[in-house]
């Protein structure tokens, strides 16, 4: 792993980007965002990141589309995604997002406290893979 | 393995009591479980409403939507975990919820009048999910010869081979007079199977359909362009669960003769699926919005936009309500975790207040959103087994730090039933004890606050106790209505919304639970609230 982890913050909203890159960069990891599915895909391509923090409801491929595209892809499909969502009580939003392979679901508001435990349990070596919601 | 549901019990027992819909619901079961059998099948679970006519508890007809809603969520859970097994990325199994629109084709039978029956077959590697919906009918052997049909038409194909992508759905869409098209690119249609007859008959201009079996509906349809490019589209390409159906418009043969059709869109695996059907012309007359075919007029788009409008409401509401609440609580709880020793008390008390009072605005908000799911019957029950102690636990969690700067003892008690799981939503039962805990705090200045668990006849009981200002023996009858029943002085006196009772009611409810409270003014109150130890979806057995 490289030094200072990548992760790639997705979302429409520049408040949102604010926020979760500020919190993302203070915790000591590198930070580059996009504000579409789209946009995202284009930058995984020249910027692989460690670790992907995306949205669900974005215009120009919304985040269903980009975690199939993600997973379906033989380059990316390794790195881990994290949605985060301001779908309220998202339960089968969350099968969903799981379903399709993203590693956690957050439901926004997202507490910096528990998105900075999620992201750094996504990070961390996995010692089992056996995480059935 | 098929998992089979029947429903649209209701508007049958409506149409003909409940005796008769109970002997025709049963008629059709076991129709349908023949044929499942024919196949191969076998039916592993029943789900729905139906089954209360099937085995034999019309008593609880009550009892029926909820429980087939449940029952609909478990299934579809159920298909999840099968596809993530089977490692396949993208599964089946999306369209069968919601319940409400969980029927993706509507066949009328021909020209007999007062019969429906929808009917969705899917298949996915070995599993099969087969609905049976069926709404008012008066002669169960209509449909028995259909499917009869339908079978045997199955049977002749076996010996020439199968047709693509799913043999035993093309035949039945095929006898129920329905055209199936295949969206390959936009606008570029792939015909599935067999186009009906009425086609070639009524759509001339489509009738030389191009070597490859390809067709291009708008030209076709002109009246479906902005169902096709709107409405489907977003089925299609967003909603995949859902469906869409077109309202009804009129094309005529030479003789002036005039008939209805119907387009349905749904995603059928990762298929765009769009069916034509010939309506009969017997339902049409409930049907409001009627327009000419080849006439696409301004009125019919405002009403689909409208409806569409009022779908999404509380969707688009609720998504835009929480996402500015995400900058307010975490940049306000951002600025305070990584720059708090740079700042002055005074800021940070003000970024505290920030926090504490879009804290206070989520929950409203949150609360009105879960009254007007509740309200709108879009609430969602997701039933699982859960830890009786993990519920507690996280109550009590949630609890500690609001008590910690007042004078109050809490405790929880729990009886000697009480079960180690039970299966139920626990994120509403979770909701409920938060709300009914948070209260007492709130009133109960100083003293005690207990959390009785116990279990008798089946059922779980929740107690809240405290020895907070109480409820008048007046105020009391009213603390379970909307605040839009309330005296404005009762709210004003409790210092809330009043909202969360109401809110614990209905949740309760939905999981076919209770509550009650009593109280004594100046001496503190008491909340009981009892669910069962398990909601009823248990599997039924299928007779043989």
């Amino acid at each position: 792993m490289k030094e200072k982890p990548t992760i790639l913050v997705v979302d429409d909203e520049p408040s949102n980007i604010f926020l979760f890159t500020g919190i993302l960069e203070k915790e000591g990891y590198r930070v580059v965002s996009a504000s579409s599915g789209e946009e995202a895909l284009n930058l995984v391509k020249t910027d692989t990141p460690d670790l992907i923090l995306s949205d669900l409801l974005m215009p120009r491929l919304h985040g269903f589309n980009l975690l199939q595209e993600l997973k379906y892809n033989e380059d990316f499909k390794q790195i881990p995604v994290i949605i985060a969502t301001a779908v309220y009580k998202g339960a089968l939003h969350r099968m969903e997002v799981k379903r399709l392979g993203a590693e956690e679901f957050l439901e926004k508001p997202v507490d910096p406290d528990v998105l900075v435990e999620t992201v750094k349990r996504v990070l961390a070596p996995k010692p089992v893979d056996e995480g059935d919601y | 393995v098929v998992f089979a549901e029947i429903t649209g019990y209701h508007r049958l027992e409506k149409k003909t009591g409940t005796e008769k819909a109970a002997s025709i619901m049963n008629a059709c079961f076991e129709i349908f479980a023949s044929i499942v059998e024919k196949y191969g099948g076998s039916i592993e679970r029943m789900m729905g409403s139906g089954l209360t006519a099937l085995f034999g508890f019309p008593a609880a007809v009550e009892d029926a939507p909820a429980k087939a809603v449940h029952a609909d969520i478990e299934m579809r859970e159920q298909l999840l975990d099968f596809n993530r097994e089977k490692g396949s990325p993208l599964g089946t199994g999306q369209f069968l919820y919601p319940l409400e629109r969980s029927s993706i084709i509507l066949p009328s039978l021909e020209t007999t009048p007062g019969i429906f029956a929808d009917l969705h077959l899917v298949r996915e590697n070995d599993r099969s999910t087969w609905v049976l919906f069926l709404d008012q009918t008066e002669a169960q052997e209509r449909l028995h010869s259909l499917l009869q049909r339908c079978n045997d038409l199955q049977r002749q194909q076996e010996t020439t081979g199968p047709l693509s992508p799913e043999p035993v759905c093309v035949d039945i869409l095929r006898q129920l007079n329905i055209a199936v098209f295949q969206e390959l690119e936009p606008n570029r249609f792939a015909i599935i199977g067999t186009l009906p007859s009425w086609f070639r008959q009524l759509f001339e201009k489509c009738s030389v359909v191009d070597p490859q079996g390809e067709v291009n509906p708008v030209s076709c349809f002109p009246f479906l362009e902005f169902f096709i490019n709107a409405e489907a589209r977003e089925v299609w390409e967003r909603d995949k669960r859902g469906m869409a159906t077109s309202d009804l418009w009129i094309e005529s043969d030479d003789q002036g003769n005039e008939y209805y059709f119907e387009a349905v869109a749904a995603a059928i695996g990762q298929k765009n699926i769009l069916l034509v059907r010939l309506v009969n012309a017997e339902t049409c007359k409930n049907r409001v919005h009627i327009q000419t075919g080849r006439e696409k007029s301004l009125a019919y788009e405002k009403v689909v936009k409208t409806e569409k409008m009022l779908r999404s409401f509380l969707a688009n509401m609720s998504h835009e309500l929480r996402t500015p609440m995400n900058a307010i609580l975490g940049i306000s709880k951002m600025l305070h975790k990584y720059y708090g020793e740079n700042l002055t008390a005074q800021q940070i008390e003000g970024l505290q207040l920030i926090y504490q009072s879009g804290q206070r605005l989520l929950k409203l908000i949150n609360d009105l959103l879960d009254l007007s799911k509740l309200e709108a019957g879009k609430m969602q029950v997701l039933l699982k087994p859960a830890a009786v102690d993990d519920v507690i636990g996280a109550v009590e969690k949630l609890i500690a730090p609001l008590i910690r700067d007042k004078e109050i003892a809490f405790s929880v008690k729990k009886g000697p039933g009480v079960p180690l799981r039970i299966v139920t939503d626990e994120e509403k039962i979770h909701q409920v004890l938060l709300n009914l805990l948070g209260n007492a705090v709130k009133f109960t200045p100083r003293g005690e606050i207990r959390l009785e668990v116990d279990a008798r006849e089946e059922k779980l009981y929740f107690e809240v106790h405290d020895t907070g200002i109480g409820i008048s023996e007046a105020h009391l009858p009213y603390i379970f209505e909307t605040f839009t029943q309330v005296d404005g002085s009762v709210s004003g006196e409790y210092g809330g919304t009043g909202l969360g009772l109401a809110l614990c009611k209905k949740l309760l409810s939905l999981l076919k639970g209770e509550i009650t409270a009593r109280s004594q003014l100046g001496r503190g109150s008491v909340f009981t609230f009892q669910i069962p130890l398990s909601v009823p979806t248990d599997p039924i057995e299928m007779k043989s």
